[in-house]
């Protein structure tokens, strides 16, 4: 499957409430021997939110600081979007993803 | 000295450079109409064009991205598509009136109708864009248009009464025949003309062809901040001259001849000749830049391998678009449509579709990862917020006044 | 490359521009192959998708993407050969852009790219001219 089947699919919490869409794919590098390049990326955790302009940007999440007014409008759009490690993932059918969790018991999005 | 001599060659390409049909004709329409009324709108362009050249060149230089592969990167490849879709309309636009204006230029001098130079005219454009070195030909160009010192040197010996001339423009005021509404329009216009987005898209892959570094910064900051400056002198003598000849016989400016016609007046043939050789180096130039910069939009946006500093044969794509693009201009301009009229729409939707590659250009010299240190100051991001903010707003303005004013009329 | 490096899919891959051998691009990331582990928990990234029908798939048109990326794979001269897939073994670094230890000839739309060279571009006087 790609990966854009996982972006921007729909997520559902786990009362069924929608959480968003998935905005982003955090992947962390320590899956399976892809030789020469090294250890496989394995999908670690989704950023959830409302589709917002900017979360290309990188205003939170590599470091972007200015100018400030644009840091500002764009940090506070992303603050919305939710952080759901996939482990908290309880079903992906190719369309949308089902959450083990609330969305008050989901953390906010760290760099 | 060496580099003394490449940061003088620098600065005098830039100058010669800075000028392109879109210039001539709306520095000289509104210098005809609005006489010094919106001169002011020439300085606000001109440090906007600064701010934005020096922030994608600084970009290039340093994390060798050119504008395209950024727009795509931080917008995404839905808006970036939609974004490249509009800069090839308008590209091909201005590309075809810069076509135009080769033609026209040549055909002052040579007594035949444009239109039958036209095909001519591309071929040699092709010529250039295929066999001829990227900096050989920006030198040659660039330089070239530098005889367009000849608007200067008209204004020079018409020997205005300077404390009016500076009055006038300090303190802009609509004439009784015009309105608000045509007095914005025309501003847009004259700001379009100055902020072109196709000469970022050109400087910033340009800064990439001619492999720049971080030892080219001061390089890239002596043609902006000293290039830049004298070309808008040079538009703002071009509407001067134009407000001193034709605004008082009610001339207008409807064709590229009539740009030129203050100089005739003034100061003669051989000015005359100065000035219609610059034309043509300047159309010519621009003609290049906007040819290349089809290539690099959408060589940038796929990913494909674009540019002069590689054999043609190594980017076939990149000069088939190329090609394809002067084609259709010259089959737009050979329907013989009003190359003035076309020159307007190109730069009032220059003006109205900056914000699309000015914005991702602002975030990315912001941005620590690509820039390292030299990423903007807060100084400069105020001024390029402030800039951020007006182009936003002419971007929303442009089309209403368009209709409004009936593009001028 | 580190172990234990983490980056954002959206933010640090797609869209990024692909760097062959001899600093040659060859398109960006369009999109990129996930395949599940074996007990079907976790989710690997095998593959940068790249070319004919990726970007076609990941801006929605998902049934013309596929049947591109098959006419494209078929139209190669061995005729199995999905260029537009390029295992994520031959990266070799991810910074502003992501490098590639292959020739550009191997990846994405390079046939599409010959393509015009060699029925176009050979045909015009001078395509081999150096550039300086």
């Amino acid at each position: 499957m790609h990966l854009s089947d996982l972006l921007h699919s729909q997520v559902l919490g786990a009362d069924g409430a929608s959480l968003g869409s998935v905005d982003d794919v955090r992947l962390v590098q320590d899956g399976p021997l892809l030789l020469p390049f090294g250890a496989a990326f394995r999908v670690e955790g989704l950023m959830v939110g409302h589709r917002s302009v900017g979360t290309r940007l990188g205003y939170v999440r590599r470091g972007v600081r200015g100018p400030w007014l644009l840091r500002i409008i764009f940090a506070a759009l992303e603050r919305r979007a939710r952080y759901v490690p996939w482990d908290d993932v309880v079903a992906w059918d190719g369309r949308t993803v089902r959450v083990g969790k609330r969305r008050d018991e989901l953390g906010v999005v760290v760099p | 000295m060496k580099k003394m001599l490449q940061i003088t060659l620098g600065i005098l390409t830039a100058i010669g450079g800075f000028v392109d049909i879109g210039d001539l004709v709306a520095n000289a329409a509104v210098g005809a109409r609005f006489r010094l009324g919106l001169a002011w709108v020439v300085l606000v362009g001109v440090v906007g064009i600064i701010v934005y050249a020096e922030m994608a060149g600084r970009v290039a230089a340093i994390s060798g991205r050119p504008v395209f592969s950024l727009v795509r990167e931080r917008l995404g490849p839905g808006f970036g598509l939609a974004n490249l879709v509009a800069s090839l309309f308008i590209n091909f636009l201005t590309l075809s009136a810069e076509i135009a204006g080769v033609a026209i230029a040549l055909a002052m001098v040579a007594s035949v109708h444009y239109i039958l130079l036209v095909p001519f005219t591309a071929v040699l454009i092709w010529i250039v864009v295929w066999r001829l070195p990227f900096e050989r030909m920006e030198q040659v160009f660039g330089l070239g248009g530098l005889a367009l010192l000849a608007f200067m040197f008209a204004l020079v010996q018409f020997g205005p009464d300077w404390g009016n001339v500076i009055h006038q423009a300090t303190h802009p005021s609509i004439a009784k025949e015009e309105n608000i509404f045509t007095y914005a329009y025309f501003g847009i216009a004259l700001f379009g003309a100055a902020m072109t987005p196709y000469e970022v898209f050109f400087f910033s892959s340009g800064a990439v062809e001619e492999r720049w570094t971080r030892k080219d910064l001061a390089l890239n900051r002596a043609n902006v901040y000293v290039g830049f400056p004298l070309g808008g002198a040079l538009s703002l003598s071009i509407m001067a001259i134009a407000s001193l000849v034709l605004a008082p016989m009610h001339i207008g400016v409807d064709t590229l001849p009539q740009v030129a016609l203050p100089v005739a007046v003034v100061s003669g043939k051989i000015a005359l000749a100065c000035a219609i050789l610059g034309i043509f180096a300047a159309t010519f130039g621009a003609a290049l830049e906007t040819g290349l910069s089809a290539g690099y939009c959408l060589g940038q946006y796929f990913g494909w391998q674009w540019g002069k500093y590689v054999r043609p044969r190594e980017a076939a794509r990149f000069h088939v678009v190329v090609i394809v693009m002067v084609l259709l201009g010259v089959l737009v301009i050979m329907t013989g449509v009003d190359p003035v009229k076309v020159t307007e729409y190109s730069i009032v939707l220059s003006a109205a579709a900056l914000p699309l590659t000015y914005f991702p250009i602002l975030v990315v010299s912001n941005d620590p990862d690509y820039m390292g240190d030299k990423t903007n100051g807060p100084v400069l991001n105020f001024i390029a917020t402030l800039y951020l903010g007006l182009i936003v707003i002419i971007a929303l303005a442009t089309i209403p006044l368009m209709i409004i004013t009936k593009a001028g009329a | 490359m580190t172990e234990g490096r983490r980056v954002w899919a959206g933010l640090q891959l797609l869209d990024r521009q692909l760097i062959a051998h001899e600093e040659r691009l060859a398109g960006c990331i369009d999109d990129l192959e996930l395949i599940a582990s074996d007990d079907g928990d976790q989710l690997h990234v095998t593959a940068i998708l790249s070319g004919p029908g990726a970007l076609a798939y990941r801006l929605g048109r998902r049934r013309f993407g596929r049947w591109l990326r098959r006419v494209h794979a078929c139209a190669s001269p061995t005729g199995d050969r999905d260029s537009t897939r390029i295992p994520f073994n031959v990266v070799t670094d991810i910074g502003s852009d992501v490098k590639l230890g292959l020739d550009a000839e191997e990846t994405g739309s390079a046939s599409a790219e010959r393509w015009t060279r060699d029925h176009v571009i050979s045909h015009i006087p001078g395509s081999g001219h150096a550039p300086e």
